[in-house]
């Protein structure tokens, strides 16, 4: 409770003195801006500068004007014109200034803590003068059913409405530094915030389709994104804040997190769906193991490696050539499906002296399906599919490869110079703070002619925005080549990644279609139908800057013809890559792991959801779970096993908590936990039995290593988890790579099998030598569990080191049951007794 | 050519106001200057250069260091603003509506306004001018 407690307190402090100067860059004459805080301070508008400031009062269609100069008040005064006393940070405001200048504006005591948000703007019925309050860049697509004015780049108007007569370009973006006229058919209010985490979407129901409707609209918007992302560092010329107070920052408390099997980002076998082939390092087909060997597939007969003959397997060696010139390439994985091998490669196509479009095209993958001969095992025909970018996951479902690649378009942009007009100031250097602020970024040419760059309009000098792909036809084409395929999100100041799931037939080789995804994701998970994309890009606002948690969470179907089915949004935070499942009951609910975080660092104690696919284009939330963890700690991990989950705190030394998630509209918190006692690395549910394995380091009580130490858990009753057996395997010269992939841990028919190695360093009469170790988990007749060690390959020279694509694999041949290991790229067999 | 265009539109949606009995109470029913201004860097703007480093970000796929000198190329952005500037001249503001600006500009004393007198749903309010 201590720990927690001091934590906040220091949040608290910190927060109370908190502020920041903020600068604008004022141009001469008049300009439609907004502020980034709510200021009472209107000497901010000096009168050396300015000489007019106006807002607009929408909800009594009033004006309300400002002048630092006397006779100008006095105008606006005699005209029963209400005067502008606050400026608050979602309004927009017409300024006159007779110079360029700079205007600088504090945010000060902002309660960052505050669960005032600021996500939300009321505007009323008729014409709103608004600016966006917090630090985002939005497109005005998402709020198309407004119409919208935007004076703005070179003194034009922008609108979002097609005047036919008139040549008025389309409002560009949507930003906290510029105001704008938004009409409102009817009072309402508009959480701006959750619109920007939208994606721009058209129709209604299960008709909803992108709202792209030509590939130049696409490219435009790839462009935009990449140009606002970009130049984002100097355009808002908010790098330059400070901290007008500034408290000593010292670490009152330092948690202990450390891997729990759960907090770790070490995962088993992915989860298998019936009728879909997942790519791996190694597959047993027919009558063969095929293993991933350096850049090649290695195909062997089970029986020989079952006899342990000395043979050489066969190779299909994956290379590529351009040429003749052959290419740097990674083999990553493969599929076998249909008598089809389908391998997975990525090419570094680096050339000499590239282009542009060569050098953002470096990154290629390499898709190549042999069609395979058996007994003698080769193949009779191959077709190589190239990609632009990185093989994310792919499914192999009857005749259809499905495959996400990930590329990043680029853009090379150019700043204008803008020459300094001969009265700026900043002609005169002083050595003041004034002066550094207000000319820091003045740059002088050889002339000594004095200019800034114009980061708010930069020019695209060279760009490359889409991906392209070559099937087996030879020829490079376009990926994206259906604009209504294409979604992105409303936000406009992230990355510009380009998700792009394709199908391909795996008979001709030939693309049949594709979608692809915008946006910077923190989540892409496949299942066996659907494709789920999560992003924390339009967080809540509490201040200008400081944010807490939210979600944006949007669902594909990709079988057959891949269109988009639906989006939600949690107001808290996902934690990890497994934080999202889907449900193996019911495959339109998804279970949720999630929890409050705010900027400032301080984090909830978590929650979970469960939410279904309404076929609406919205979830609907069937149950949840909250207050997962105990109120001294915050929720660090979750785990989801068919209908249980596993969730632990951020404390390396406290329980693993289980979960029930067996009714969807009640999901609980069970009144069994399990108690850790070291280091635990890894977890291990065994649907069939119901038992989960942890594996981890020993403890003891000085804080000193032991050995590797193995557990089987019963969680059949959920409630009262039972511990079958342990074992301690070795002393502290021992580890085992499960530690850090889940895939080297084998569980089947109530046999574990997994590798331990040693440190080579020395050794005591307790250490076990490297080898892969099969243990049985046996009952006595008392009912009395224990795990039986059975066998472990004599040899440790094999296993003193591992990779990431080592794995364990059981293997039947002739009614005897084998373990293959593959470490290396070699494969190691060995039979296990009866 | 845009100002042409204005104007007609101008008229014809002024004109659509005094019909619909949308007019506002704007004094400048004559001026057809509004959004034609332009700020008076303007003219430097096709004078590009790589910007300094510190500008480039991880998504540029190191586009700005690898090309620190490109001063000479003019983008198409920069060449269709300075034909657009040669075609349609700097509009200049007299008489008693303009403020002089501290480098000798005149500047419109009204606030900017898409089609100057047209305060309707169509188009956004303007304050008086003062």
């Amino acid at each position: 409770m201590l720990k927690r407690n001091l934590f906040i307190l220091m949040v608290l402090m910190y927060s109370v003195v908190w502020g920041k100067e903020y600068s604008i860059n004022m141009k001469s004459g008049w300009q439609l801006i907004g502020l980034p805080a709510d200021t009472e301070n209107m000497r901010l508008f000096n009168r050396s500068d300015v000489r007019l400031v106006w807002s607009y009062n929408s909800e009594y269609n009033d004006w309300e004007g400002f002048s630092p100069e006397t006779s100008v008040l006095s105008a606006i005064d005699s005209q029963n014109i209400n005067r502008l006393n606050r400026v608050k940070r979602w309004q927009g405001l017409w300024v006159f200034s007779y110079n360029n200048w700079t205007l600088t504006v504090s945010e000060s005591n902002e309660p960052s803590l505050s669960s005032q948000l600021l996500d939300s703007v009321t505007v009323s019925r008729g014409w709103n003068l608004l600016s966006i309050p917090f630090n985002a860049v939005i497109s005005p697509k998402v709020l198309s059913e407004f119409k919208i004015w935007k004076y703005d780049r070179d003194s034009q108007w922008q609108t979002n409405r097609d005047y036919t007569f008139f040549d008025f370009p389309e409002v560009d973006e949507l930003n906290s530094k510029r105001g704008f006229w938004l009409y409102s058919p009817e009072e309402r209010t508009v959480d701006l915030a959750k619109r920007g985490g939208e994606l721009l979407l058209t129709g209604s129901d299960d008709q909803i389709t992108s709202s792209f409707t030509t590939l130049d609209s696409v490219h435009n918007h790839i462009s935009k994104t990449l140009v606002i992302n970009n130049r984002e560092q100097n355009y808002w010329n908010w790098s330059e804040s400070i901290d007008i107070f500034q408290t000593d920052t010292t670490v009152t408390d330092s948690y202990t997190i450390v891997s729990n099997g759960i907090t770790n980002g070490n995962s088993g076998f992915e989860k298998r769906y019936n009728g879909v082939e997942i790519p791996d390092t190694i597959k047993e087909y027919n009558e063969y193991i095929f293993y991933k060997q350096d850049n090649s597939v290695r195909a062997g007969m089970i029986s020989r490696f079952a006899s342990n003959d000395v043979f050489t397997p066969k190779e299909f060696k994956l290379e590529y050539s351009e040429n003749g010139q052959l290419k740097t390439s990674s083999l990553k994985n493969f599929a076998i499906s249909g008598g089809r091998l389908i391998s997975f490669s990525t090419i570094n196509d680096t050339k000499i002296s590239p282009s542009f479009a060569e050098r953002c095209r470096e990154k290629k993958s390499a898709i190549t399906i042999h069609d395979l001969n058996l007994n003698p095992i080769g193949y009779r025909a191959k077709r190589d599919i190239f990609i632009d970018g990185e093989v994310n996951s792919s499914r192999l479902i009857d005749n259809s490869l499905y495959v996400i690649t990930k590329f990043e378009p680029c853009v090379e942009l150019q700043y204008p110079r803008v020459l300094l007009q001969q009265s700026d100031s900043c002609f005169n250097p002083e050595d003041t703070a004034d002066y550094r602020a207000r000319c820091y970024d003045v740059k002088s040419d050889e002339n000594g002619t004095l200019y800034r760059y114009n980061y708010e309009y930069p020019d695209l000098k060279e760009s490359y925005l889409t991906p392209k792909y070559s099937d087996s036809t030879g020829v490079w084409q376009e990926l994206i080549k259906d604009p209504k395929q294409f979604y992105a999100s409303s936000n406009l100041a992230q990355n510009s990644d380009l998700y792009t799931v394709s199908q391909f037939n795996i008979e001709s080789g030939k693309l049949l279609t594709s979608l692809t995804v915008m946006g910077e994701m923190d989540l892409v998970k496949f299942t066996e139908s659907s494709i789920y994309f999560t992003s924390s890009q339009s967080p809540h606002r509490v201040s200008f800057e400081e944010t807490t948690g939210r979600t944006d969470i949007h669902k594909f179907y990709f079988k057959y013809q891949p269109k988009y089915v639906a989006s939600t949004e949690l107001n808290s935070s996902l934690i990890d890559r497994f934080s999202l499942d889907e449900s193996s009951v019911d495959s339109g609910v998804i279970r949720v792991a999630s929890r409050s975080e705010l900027s400032t660092g301080d984090k909830g104690r978590g929650r979970i959801d469960i939410l279904k696919d309404k076929g609406d284009g919205t979830f609907d939330s069937l149950g949840t779970l909250q207050d997962i963890v105990d109120y001294r700690y915050f929720l660090e991990g979750v785990k989801f096993y068919d209908d249980i989950a596993v969730a632990s705190s951020e404390s390396a030394n406290k329980p693993l908590y289980l979960i029930d998630l067996s009714d969807l509209e009640a999901p609980r918190k069970s009144g069994g936990s399990i108690t850790l006692n070291g280091k635990n690395s890894y977890i291990h549910y065994s649907t069939d039995d119901k038992r989960l394995f942890l594996v981890g380091q020993e403890v003891d009580e000085k804080g000193i290593d032991g050995g590797v130490t193995l557990r089987a858990i019963d969680v059949e009753v959920i409630d009262t988890p039972v511990e079958l057996a342990s074992r301690t395997i070795g002393d502290y010269h021992n580890f085992s790579p499960v530690y850090y992939s889940g895939k080297t841990f084998g569980y089947k028919d109530s046999r574990v099998v997994l590798p331990i190695q040693n440190d080579g360093n020395s050794y005591s009469p307790s250490t076990v030598a490297s080898s892969v170790y099969s243990y049985r988990l046996e009952s006595d007749e008392s009912g009395n569990s224990a795990l039986i060690r059975e066998s472990a390959y004599s040899s440790d020279s094999f296993i003193n080191s591992y990779d990431s694509n080592s794995r364990v694999l059981f293997m039947n041949y002739l009614s005897s049951n084998y373990i293959l290991y593959l470490n290396n790229g070699k494969l190691f067999t060995k039979r296990i007794a009866e | 050519m845009r100002i042409d265009k204005q104007y007609i539109l101008a008229l014809m949606i002024g004109a659509a106001a005094l019909l619909s009995g949308c007019n506002d109470n704007s004094t400048n029913l004559q001026d057809d200057t509004g959004g034609t201004e332009v700020s008076p860097n303007n003219s430097s703007t096709s004078d590009n250069q790589s910007p300094p480093p510190a500008n480039s970000s991880s998504s540029t796929s190191d586009s700005s260091s690898d090309n620190p000198s490109s001063s000479d190329e003019p983008t198409s952005n920069s060449s269709d603003s300075s034909e657009e500037d040669t075609i349609e001249p700097t509009p200049v503001c007299e008489g008693e509506e303009c403020i002089e600006l501290t480098d000798g500009t005149k500047v419109n004393r009204a606030v900017p306004h898409p089609i100057p007198t047209s305060t309707n749903d169509e188009f956004p309010p303007q304050p008086p001018v003062i």
